[in-house]
């Protein structure tokens, strides 16, 4: 009986306490954490949103059907200022997340990358100003916006998502 | 003294990453930037202390048949904890690591560690280990990052280098950089120790919970190791 | 459960392609270098461990992926995962060697030995952590396993090759061993970026 004990049950106790004690920590740490995880993302998306529409106050989310796929989330500004678009784009290697705000009159204010994972030095370009600022004052037809020569296919990702949230401004200008 | 040589010698003498080849992934994964390779290696160095601590405070409880499940069980917990405060605390750290915080948890230095000196150490020494393996650790990653940085992008801590800016090398920052790069300061600690430096299976493979398989291997094989 | 990427039959084969070729987990990810290095000298010991990889990550992918979205996420627990999902593999790795020892004895004396270095391999983790971060529904991180394990193996066959090449070259003597490894793999990773455009331009 003893040695039952010391082979079997003793190591699966301790097992089974050290288990409870770490799952305890992590609930604790998680009860402190998750708040300010929220928090620091919440402030992060509304800096971001605000950055490409400067004049809005603060923001709605659209509940709206019918968006092409690369359209994630569609904000309207509460003051009227405007739209957001969350954009999804397949870029080079991977997906590129993209952001772009539009006035009322369905004209870029302004468009930024958020999260991309393409080829330094090349497919990177897209997040440089000169590549950014093109696109600030364009209606839908985007004329004079030029893609990078070595990235292109970054750069038309990029593109083909601006050119989605143009359709997504007429469904969001229609349910607004 | 004694307590010297354990803090140091995991800095130089046995560093985990250039002398006993440890933790490769992470290494070369995040040293493209010298801010990412402190982040980095300031996150495991806390693991590693934590863990080290707790298993020697706890090598006479733990039953052996067990200890790796409860050893990963504890490290994990620990990786899960610092997963959570760099995500509350320093965000865009979380991002730029992505993938490899989690990952922590498989660095081989860890539970090396784990097997090779905390579960037959005071707590005191184990510490004082965990902080000194914890910084060779940093130490080599933040040489590579250096490197990698300044020829890749032309910064050093996303500060603008004159001259280089304009003239970066930047496949050092992609995948063939980092390969590149690690073999060459492998191959300067071999020069500099005159070949002395690195003999993994002295001491690194045996803190490898899969040492056992690995000599089944080197069995069949003349064993790589025994040349370098 | 919402938010989740379901692909189409193209979707798919473009995800495995690209798993394999252009987000290679070795060579561009960094995941899995540890046998990678040790285990890439012989070509029959890169196949095997290549393919015990690929049969641990998609058993693995098919475990964690419930276990994150029916078990998990519903009560608020996604922060176990990290310590769940590693606990799974070890169980399943250690699982599937008594299975092999017990019924299928060939197999096991052919992969068995690779089994244990498996449950380290932070690309196994990795995989299936980055199946759910990335939002792939079931199909999806089943095929991403796959192409991910895949990558692997062909990065291994590959390296090998390179490396029984290497044994016969003069090598400065402070570049044995390691160091001259890693040179050599930093060169057949440049390869890949060839790879990359092919698959790109297959699909567009």
């Amino acid at each position: 009986m003893n040695s039952i004990g010391k082979d079997f049950v003793k190591p699966i106790l301790v097992l089974t306490l050290i288990c409870l004690l770490i799952s305890a920590a992590l609930a604790f740490t998680n009860q402190k954490t998750a708040p300010i995880i929220a928090a620091a993302e919440k402030a992060a998306a509304e800096a971001a949103r605000q950055e490409v529409l400067p004049e809005a106050d603060s923001f709605t989310l659209m509940e709206l059907e019918g968006l092409p796929s690369t359209v994630t989330e569609v904000y309207r500004a509460d003051n009227g200022a405007g739209f957001v678009f969350m954009l999804t784009a397949k870029g080079y290697s991977g997906d590129m997340k993209l952001i772009c705000g539009m006035d009322a009159d369905g004209k870029i204010t302004d468009c930024n990358t958020l999260l991309q994972s393409e080829t330094k030095g090349l497919g990177t370009k897209t997040t440089l100003p000169e590549f950014r600022q093109q696109f600030a004052g364009k209606d839908s037809s985007l004329s004079g916006v030029e893609t990078i020569s070595g990235a292109t296919i970054s750069s038309k990702a990029y593109l083909g998502a601006i050119k989605d949230a143009f359709t997504a401004y007429e469904t969001a200008k229609g349910a607004a | 003294m004694k307590k010297l040589g354990i803090l140091l010698k995991g800095i130089i003498k046995e560093n985990p990453v250039l002398v006993l080849v440890l933790g490769t992934c992470p290494t070369l994964a995040v040293s493209t930037q010298a801010s990412n390779a402190i982040g980095m290696g300031l996150a495991a160095t806390i693991v590693l202390i934590c863990s080290n601590i707790a298993i020697s405070a706890l090598r006479n409880v733990i039953p052996d048949k067990v200890r790796i499940p409860c050893y990963i069980v504890l490290i994990a917990g620990f990786v899960t904890i610092v997963q959570m405060l760099v995500r509350a605390f320093a965000p865009a750290l979380n991002e730029s690591l992505g993938i490899f915080l989690p990952l922590i948890v498989v660095n081989c230095i860890i539970l090396g560690r784990a097997e090779m000196f905390a579960n037959k150490n005071t707590v005191l020494d184990s510490a004082l280990d965990g902080i000194g393996m914890g910084l060779g650790f940093t130490l080599a990653l933040f040489a590579m990052a250096t490197i990698r940085e300044i020829l890749g992008s032309g910064t050093w801590f996303g500060m603008e280098i004159p001259v280089l800016i304009d003239n970066n090398i930047s496949i050092m920052t992609l995948a063939p950089g980092g390969f590149f790069v690690f073999g060459c300061l492998i191959a300067l600690v071999n020069k500099i120790s005159k070949g002395k430096a690195i003999k993994k299976e002295d001491f690194g493979c045996k803190g490898c919970p899969s040492a056992v398989a690995c000599g089944k291997l080197k069995g069949t094989e003349s064993g790589k190791e025994s040349e370098a | 459960m919402e938010n989740l990427i379901h692909l189409d039959a193209k979707g798919l084969v473009m995800l495995l392609m690209s798993a394999v070729f252009v987000n290679n987990y070795v060579l561009q990810k960094f995941l899995g270098i540890c046998p990678f290095l040790g285990v890439s000298k012989k070509l029959d010991q890169a196949t095997g461990m290549s393919i015990a990889v690929i049969f641990v990550m998609m058993l693995a992918t098919a475990v964690t992926w419930p276990i994150q979205h029916y078990l998990l996420d519903p009560h608020g627990f996604g922060y176990l995962q990290t310590i769940v999902f590693i606990l799974v593999i070890a169980a399943l790795v250690q699982l599937v060697e008594i299975i092999l020892k017990k019924y299928i004895p060939s197999l096991h004396s052919a992969l068995g030995v690779y089994l244990p270095l498996i449950t380290t391999n932070c690309a196994v983790l990795g995989v299936t952590i980055l199946n759910i971060s990335s939002q792939y529904d079931f199909v999806s991180s089943l095929i991403n396993s796959l192409g991910s394990g895949l990558g692997f193996f062909l990065a291994m066959v590959l390296f090998s090759g390179v490396r029984a090449r290497m044994d016969g070259g003069d090598t400065p003597e402070a570049f044995k061993g390691l160091p001259i490894t890693l040179v050599a793999a930093s060169i057949v990773s440049v390869s890949f970026f060839g790879f990359a455009g092919v698959i790109e331009r297959l699909f567009s």
